[in-house]
């Protein structure tokens, strides 16, 4: 069976002015369908622009080359997403390939409802009632308090992790095929970041959903993902089941990065003392 | 402090605005009555005293060099000039706002409409102007000479509106909230409907208020070249300019009368556009 997401040989450059410098270098990993991969690695590693590749939304003098297939089902025509058309995005964009930003005040637009912005992510064709109810369903099971103030209010009257979680419930909703989360939990506290992991691992389970999770933190990779993607400079440093990678780091950088994760460098610490 | 400023021009607008509509309703004479027996008469002192309606009755504003009573010119002027403006406001902004638009969604529009602004920018327009009452007949119709008003109004201040819509609406493709609804599967024109234009509305508001107050400005200034309101309709243009005749600006002063309502309206929308833009710059 093939997997929803092969990503080979992934290049981003960015083109500034005559200048040139590579952001990503040759990454190749895939994602299952009902499995969550983590992309982990330190801030400016190139996580962000992986995930705008695959959407065809990256910033204007950034391009992307290699091969990034889609697959809606298992035995459905792949799709080269880096190659796709503006077109043929737009269709696969929300419905198919869902992204949760990371930047929660800016991800939002400060002059419509939280409401009309998570509507948006569902189709037009959805009945009002049938939309609202999905979307308070939805917020409640993020334990977002009250559903309905949350869709009244405008962007800036909601907490950080409040607008977090309305960002993951809008990725949520159509049900995509492929769900891209850029650090998803950062702004949440330890209980709503618990409830939002068993969201996606319920995601992925019941609705098949390959989840890619970006993140800095290999805790975070730790406590959620199957396997893990370590990026280091824009290439890949080690990839691997995240158990296996996690007690027996291969790579120097992932060792480096595993004793910077305060709960994870502690609980290795405690395991090498006696 | 600033809201209430707000307030308090938004008021003054609106109580101007409901002046216009309802105003020629209690004009005590029509616009273009004329009593030759009161040509140019002062104010009356005891207005009260004299029954309005009659041939030489009260005269609350004086009367012009006609015999026309100043108070009702004063009134209709009002109607006219403000809708006016309003039109010509209008006209410029919807040159201005697709001109921003299109300039943001093509490079080579933005080339063009670059140029063009400049070029609008650097015409001696008070010249144009000339050339074109010239051009036009001098018994056009009304409507004709109100049109090229307008387009002309439209035409002469599009480019520094325009020019700074295009600058918003590019800061505003910038932000992550248009990538977060692209990401949504959102097309252009959603993108325009619901994230660019609403975003854009408080500054198009600005620059309407900012362009509301000129076109009443512009409107005076054309009046001497001809290209304002032709008579006997009456506009705060047309009514100001007997006072070409310097013995009649020295010594006809009730005939200032639409400096009364101009002045305050222009103050008014300036500073309404000014605490506008002062909201929004935070």
């Amino acid at each position: 069976m093939a997997a929803r997401l092969e990503v080979e040989g992934l290049t981003v450059e960015l083109r500034a002015g005559g200048h040139r410098r590579l952001i990503v270098r040759d990454l190749t990993f895939a994602i299952p369908g009902g499995a969550i991969v983590a992309l982990a690695g330190p801030s400016g590693s190139g996580k962000t622009l992986t995930a705008l590749s695959l959407l065809g939304l990256l910033p204007p003098g950034v391009r992307a080359a290699g091969q990034a297939r889609f697959r809606a089902d298992s035995d459905g025509e792949p799709v080269n997403l880096l190659a796709a058309g503006e077109r043929r995005l737009r269709r696969l964009r929300g419905e198919q390939i869902a992204w949760i930003p990371q930047e929660t005040l800016a991800a939002l637009d400060p002059r419509r409802t939280i409401a009309a912005q998570m509507r948006e992510a569902l189709p037009r064709a959805c009945p009002r009632r049938e939309a609202r109810r999905q979307m308070e369903a939805l917020l409640a099971d993020l334990a977002i308090a009250e559903p309905n103030r949350c869709l009244a209010s405008y962007p800036f009257q909601l907490s950080g992790g409040e607008r977090q979680r309305v960002l993951i419930a809008s990725a949520l909703l159509p049900r995509p095929r492929l769900l891209l989360a850029d650090e998803p939990t950062t702004a949440l506290d330890g209980s709503a970041a618990a409830q939002v992991r068993a969201l996606f691992r319920a995601a992925a389970t019941f609705f098949d959903m390959a989840i890619l999770l970006i993140t800095h933190d290999l805790a975070v990779a730790a406590a959620l993902a199957d396997a893990i993607v370590v990026l280091h400079e824009g290439t890949l440093a080690e990839a691997g089941p995240a158990a296996q990678l996690l007690a027996k780091p291969a790579s120097e950088y992932t060792r480096a990065l595993l004793a910077a994760s305060p709960v994870l460098g502690a609980r290795a610490a405690s395991e090498i003392a006696p | 402090m600033l809201a209430s400023r707000r307030f308090w021009a938004f008021a003054a607008v609106a109580a101007w605005a409901l002046l216009a509509l309802a105003g020629p309703v209690f004009a005590p004479y029509a616009y273009n009555h004329q009593d030759r027996a009161a040509i140019l008469i002062a104010p009356c002192r005891d207005c009260a005293a004299a029954a309005p309606g009659t041939a030489g009755g009260a005269h609350w504003l004086g009367t012009d060099q006609f015999g026309r009573d100043e108070l009702s010119r004063l009134l209709v002027a009002c109607r006219v000039s403000l809708l006016l403006s309003l039109a010509m406001a209008w006209a410029a902004l919807l040159v201005a706002l697709p001109a921003a638009l299109l300039s943001v969604g093509s490079a080579a529009a933005d080339g063009a409409l670059r140029w063009l602004g400049e070029l609008t920018r650097s015409l001696p327009w008070l010249f144009m102007l000339i050339a074109v009452r010239a051009a036009l007949p001098l018994d056009s119709p009304r409507w004709v000479i109100l049109a090229v008003l307008v387009a002309l109004f439209a035409a002469g201040s599009w480019a520094v509106p325009a020019w700074v819509l295009r600058g918003a609406a590019r800061d505003l493709l910038r932000r992550d909230f248009i990538t977060a609804a692209r990401a949504m599967g959102g097309g252009r024109l959603y993108l325009l409907r619901r994230h660019v234009l609403p975003n854009l509305a408080p500054l198009a508001a600005t620059y309407f208020a900012l362009l509301f107050a000129a076109a009443a400005t512009v409107e005076v200034s054309l009046s001497l070249v001809g290209l304002g309101v032709p008579p006997p309709l009456p506009s705060w243009g047309n009514m100001l300019l007997p006072l070409k005749d310097i013995a009649l600006a020295s010594r006809a002063w009730w005939l200032y009368s639409p400096l009364l309502v101009l002045v305050p309206v222009v103050t008014c929308l300036n500073l309404y556009a000014f605490s506008q833009a002062r909201r929004r710059t935070g």
